[in-house]
């Protein structure tokens, strides 16, 4: 027999090296990475490092050879070359000061279309959406963007109109079910299409500069992103039967001609505050009917759909102009409400707004309306009901604003607030509540010794009492003897749970004293 | 002169027979139409006007002073904007007579008007970006209607190879890096108004980091301090060292000397060791050869009988040992899915968890520092999903991959010197 010659077989045939990659497909470093970005290619790391590195530990970015094959039949490598034979040109023109030759190299540009690559990604609008979280971060987050060497201004714009779109879809779809104002940025979660979809958006005050994040590979995921959003949005207006480009509703029927947009309109278009037009009336939602169930959970969601859906019917808000009008707009609006400010495209008459969002003290007061700090709005939203206002009054100290997303476990220390707004949901809260020392009734009542009475006797039948005490002692002996019964290998990891959880206990009963401590203080 | 005209000498064929020394070579050899040729153009020339080598330039040429073909000079257009103004000049200056004065700046060229032509074009480039319908348009066989017929019968592999139709994609490819959340929602303590305890719970999670960092710089400056009491060595101590026992040894020797003459100060006596000889140690062995054996073979007699026994032991040990196998199985796919790998030649390094200082919590939106960069949130979580590869420092120190020749002299061939006697 024949020796095999060595790395000719096994997982040294399945990886290759970056370096390696690139000499094949004679790319460079840069363009090989903005196209892996885009064909969603990334490195694995091999098993066994020593067998696919000739025998050295060395760490360098592997490859599925597969992949890398792939690769070298994708047309878009051609455009890359292509662009790169245009930068030489724009140079050289550049050079000589031929303004009419280069004026007419960026008119004669060939952009790159991602519209294959992204159905080659997504071969479903369900993987489509996701995807959606990394693509709506992006798109906000560049939104924000100053135009830089990086960033050719139309990534910028088109995030800007496609992060705007999404909103109008989650508006018009009254999809949004929770927000978190944090110190990074306000988290906000929606369900899309039967997926949850998160996403974060970044405070308006800009943000610092860093120096450690390669932009140019953050910039190619924007880009790939906005031709992905482009579509996912195109389909998301469908379903509701928008307009895809959004246009304004005006009351007057849309002329079908007018696909060309004034400035004016875009403006309108992308501040929120103006329902946009559908192209067909969507049927009346018809009336579910649920039985009341106490388990059904689909007719419980379906409630709560409902109660978000008309929170803020028939309110109509005023965002003085130091509160986050996008994120307000955003929930007002997706709740049912109507909202404008100073110079907003949308106007309401002053004598109608019932509400004033507003983060300074007041001049002057309107009786007619109530002024509420924007928090108002993001509990609301949380709580799915119309909290009191006497809590968010301005100049009020605020009461502190919970993370919907973070669900309590029995045994954790919650706070007495929370529990009151879980309650006010209609949960139930037995489980987190801390425990209270049994009362018990104040004096036990003497046995009265009773008679007994000669030869036979009929007694009214008493119901059988089951009594908690001797049944939680029950319980405390059965789980004694379950542990008996431990074999001394799963002893040890058993004994290291139980601490854990008793360790917890004790930092949650801490905690809760402390607390107690403090509102007897403040009393 | 006129001999030479034709320039190439021309066969001889009767002359070619007869020797050159005769004089009758030259008769037959002579070529007489040259001549006779120039004679007749020496008539001609006689006859219309006198013998061209005779007569005076004058006569002949006239200089030719009308612009002949409009091959003009092509200037470039500095050169025209030159010439232009040097017209215009020369033009103004016979018109009237000027102070001499410094040309002025050319002035900017004026708007071209736009083309109707680029009007048109960036119209279709709009149109181009239509919106549609991705996930129900089929973006493939538009492009297997323009197959041309030649190559009908082999269209898949001609779009394949023309790069127009995709290919299989590899399993490979829609193998997921990473069960990680895209989003990662932070704590409770992150909000911008945070409840009191959950705010202390989410601080103190950052200072113990933040704590762990300080006692690894402390334990490392401990580390790098002199014990108490030692100092650091200086030149002079250097200085010392080397000299030591030399300035003063005389005293020293007498010192040692005498220390010898007392005797066994500090020496213990000499230890005694008896070595095994050989044939000891081979006893020894088979000694314990033989013991050993004895005992398994009494093992293996008794063992006969609890031959259920050890089964069932070795059943539950082979359980034991799959489940374990499983579990730890189970455990890589976990890790698999959930951890970091290592991609390339740097290090991950987490992102520092943004906070806000008690003091800076005001519960005021409007009043509210943001913390942290989403950018690199961004990028952090693209990496901890095994998405990007983290690239190692680009300033690492590098070793010399070039080897280079060290001049060295061989010990033997220094000793050759001159005179040396080679044996």
């Amino acid at each position: 027999m024949r020796v095999k010659k060595k790395g000719s077989t096994g997982s040294a045939t399945n990886y290759i090296s970056r370096t390696k990659a690139l000499k094949k497909l004679q790319l460079s470093l840069k363009d090989f990475r903005r196209l892996c970005i885009l064909k969603g290619i990334h490195p694995h790391e091999p098993l066994h490092k020593k067998k696919v590195n000739k025998g050295s530990h060395e760490n360098k970015v592997w490859y599925y050879i597969k992949d890398i094959h792939f690769l070298t039949q994708e047309p878009i490598i051609n455009k890359l070359r292509e662009y790169k034979i245009f930068l030489r040109k724009l140079n050289h023109f550049k050079a000589k000061q031929e303004d009419d030759k280069v004026k007419k190299l960026y008119e004669n540009q060939q952009e790159i279309s991602l519209d294959r690559i992204v159905k080659e990604r997504y071969p479903t609008f369900g993987s489509a959406l996701r995807d959606l979280d990394d693509a709506l971060c992006m798109a906000f987050l560049f939104a924000t963007f100053p135009r830089t060497k990086y960033l050719r201004s139309n990534v910028i714009t088109e995030c800007k109109r496609l992060s705007t779109e999404f909103l109008h879809y989650v508006i018009e779809s009254h999809s949004l079910t929770n927000v978190f104002v944090s110190i990074k940025g306000i988290y906000y979660q929606a369900m899309v299409g039967g997926e949850k979809v998160t996403w974060i958006v970044p405070h308006e005050r800009g943000l610092g500069h860093i120096t450690d994040v390669d932009f140019s590979v953050m910039a190619t995921f924007a880009e790939f992103y906005v031709s992905m959003l482009g579509f996912v949005n195109y389909k998301l207006y469908q379903t509701l039967g928008l307009y895809y480009p959004p246009r304004i509703e005006t009351g007057t029927v849309q002329e079908e001609q007018q696909q060309q947009q004034s400035d004016e309109e875009k403006e309108k278009v992308y501040s929120l505050c103006r329902p946009i037009a559908r192209s067909r009336q969507q049927e009346q939602d018809e009336e579910m009917e649920m039985f009341e169930d106490g388990d059904n959970e689909l007719a419980e969601k379906l409630k709560e759909a409902k109660k978000l859906k008309t929170l803020f019917q028939g309110c109509n808000f005023f965002v003085n102009r130091e509160c986050p009008k996008e994120a307000l707009a955003l929930i007002v609006r997706n709740c049912g409400g109507k909202v404008t400010w100073e110079g907003a495209p949308f106007e309401l008459p002053a004598s109608s707004i019932t509400h004033h969002i507003i983060d300074r003290p007041v001049a002057n007061f309107d009786l007619n309306r109530v002024y509420i700090q924007p928090q108002w709005v993001f509990d609301c939203l949380n709580a799915r009901r119309k909290l009191p206002t006497q809590q968010y009054l301005p100049g009020q100290e605020l009461p502190p604003h919970f993370s919907p997303f973070i669900k309590e476990k029995p045994g954790d220390y919650v706070p007495i607030e929370r529990i009151e707004e879980l309650r006010s949901l209609g949960k139930d809260t037995a489980a987190i509540e801390p425990e209270r020392a049994p009362t018990t009734s104040a004096t036990k009542k003497p046995k009265m010794a009773q008679e007994e009475k000669k030869g036979m006797s009929v007694e009214t039948g008493k119901m059988h009492k089951k009594n908690a005490q001797k049944e939680i002692n029950k319980k405390g002996e059965e789980r004694k003897i379950r542990e008996l019964m431990i074999k001394k290998k799963h002893k040890r990891v058993y004994d290291k749970l139980t601490k854990g959880i008793k360790r917890h206990r004790g930092e949650a009963k801490k905690l809760a004293e402390k607390r107690q401590k403090l509102d007897k203080q403040k009393a | 002169m006129v001999g030479e005209k034709g320039g190439v000498k021309r066969k001889r064929p009767a002359a070619s027979r007869v020797s050159r020394s005769k004089k009758r070579y030259w008769r037959k050899g002579a070529d007489v139409g040259e001549i006779e040729e120039a004679a007749v153009q020496i008539q001609h020339e006689k006859d219309s006007g006198g013998q061209i080598a005779e007569r005076a330039d004058d006569d002949l040429f006239s200089i030719d002073r009308a612009p002949t073909a409009k091959e003009e000079k092509k200037f470039t257009k500095k050169q025209q904007a030159a010439l232009k103004k040097i017209s215009a000049l020369a033009t103004r200056n016979a018109n009237e007579v000027s102070l001499p004065m410094f040309p002025k700046k050319p002035s900017k060229p004026l708007k071209k008007l736009p083309r109707p032509t680029v009007e048109v074009k960036k119209a279709m480039k709009t149109s181009v970006k239509k919106n549609f319908d991705l996930w129900e348009t089929d973006l493939e066989s538009k492009l297997v209607q323009s197959v041309p017929d030649a190559a009908k019968d082999g269209a898949a592999y001609y779009l394949q190879q023309t790069k127009k139709v995709q290919s299989k994609v590899p399993k490979t490819l829609r193998l997921k890096s990473s069960l990680l959340k895209a989003v990662e929602v932070p704590e409770a303590g992150a909000s911008y108004n945070p409840e009191l305890e959950s705010y202390v719970s989410y601080v103190q999670e950052i200072a113990k980091d933040e704590m762990k960092t300080i006692a690894e710089e402390a334990r490392s400056e401990r580390r790098s301090k002199l014990a108490s009491g030692e100092s650091m060595v200086t030149s002079k101590d250097k200085w010392k060292e080397v000299m030591a026992g030399l300035e003063d040894d005389e005293s020293n020797e007498v010192k040692m000397e005498a220390e010898d003459v007392n005797g066994e100060s500090f020496l213990s006596g000499p230890v005694q060791v008896n070595p095994k000889t050989r044939r000891q140690r081979r006893k020894q062995k088979e000694q314990k050869e033989r013991e050993q054996k004895r005992l398994s073979k009494k093992a293996n007699e008794s063992n006969v009988f609890r031959s259920k026994k050890i089964l069932k032991k070795i059943a539950e040990e082979e359980a034991a040992h799959k489940d374990k196998l499983k579990m730890i199985g189970d455990k890589k796919a976990l890790d698999d899915m959930t951890k970091r790998k290592k991609l390339g030649k740097g290090r991950f390094e987490e992102e520092e968890t943004p906070f806000l200082l008690t003091e800076e919590i005001t519960g005021s939106l409007r009043q509210l520092k943001p913390q942290g960069n989403l950018l690199a949130d961004r990028m952090k979580s693209l990496q901890k999903r095994n998405i990007l590869p983290i690239a190692g420092d680009r300033n690492q120190h590098r070793l010399k991959q070039k080897l280079r020749f060290k001049v060295k002299e061989n010990r033997s061939h220094k000793e050759v010197k001159q005179g040396t006697v080679l044996r």
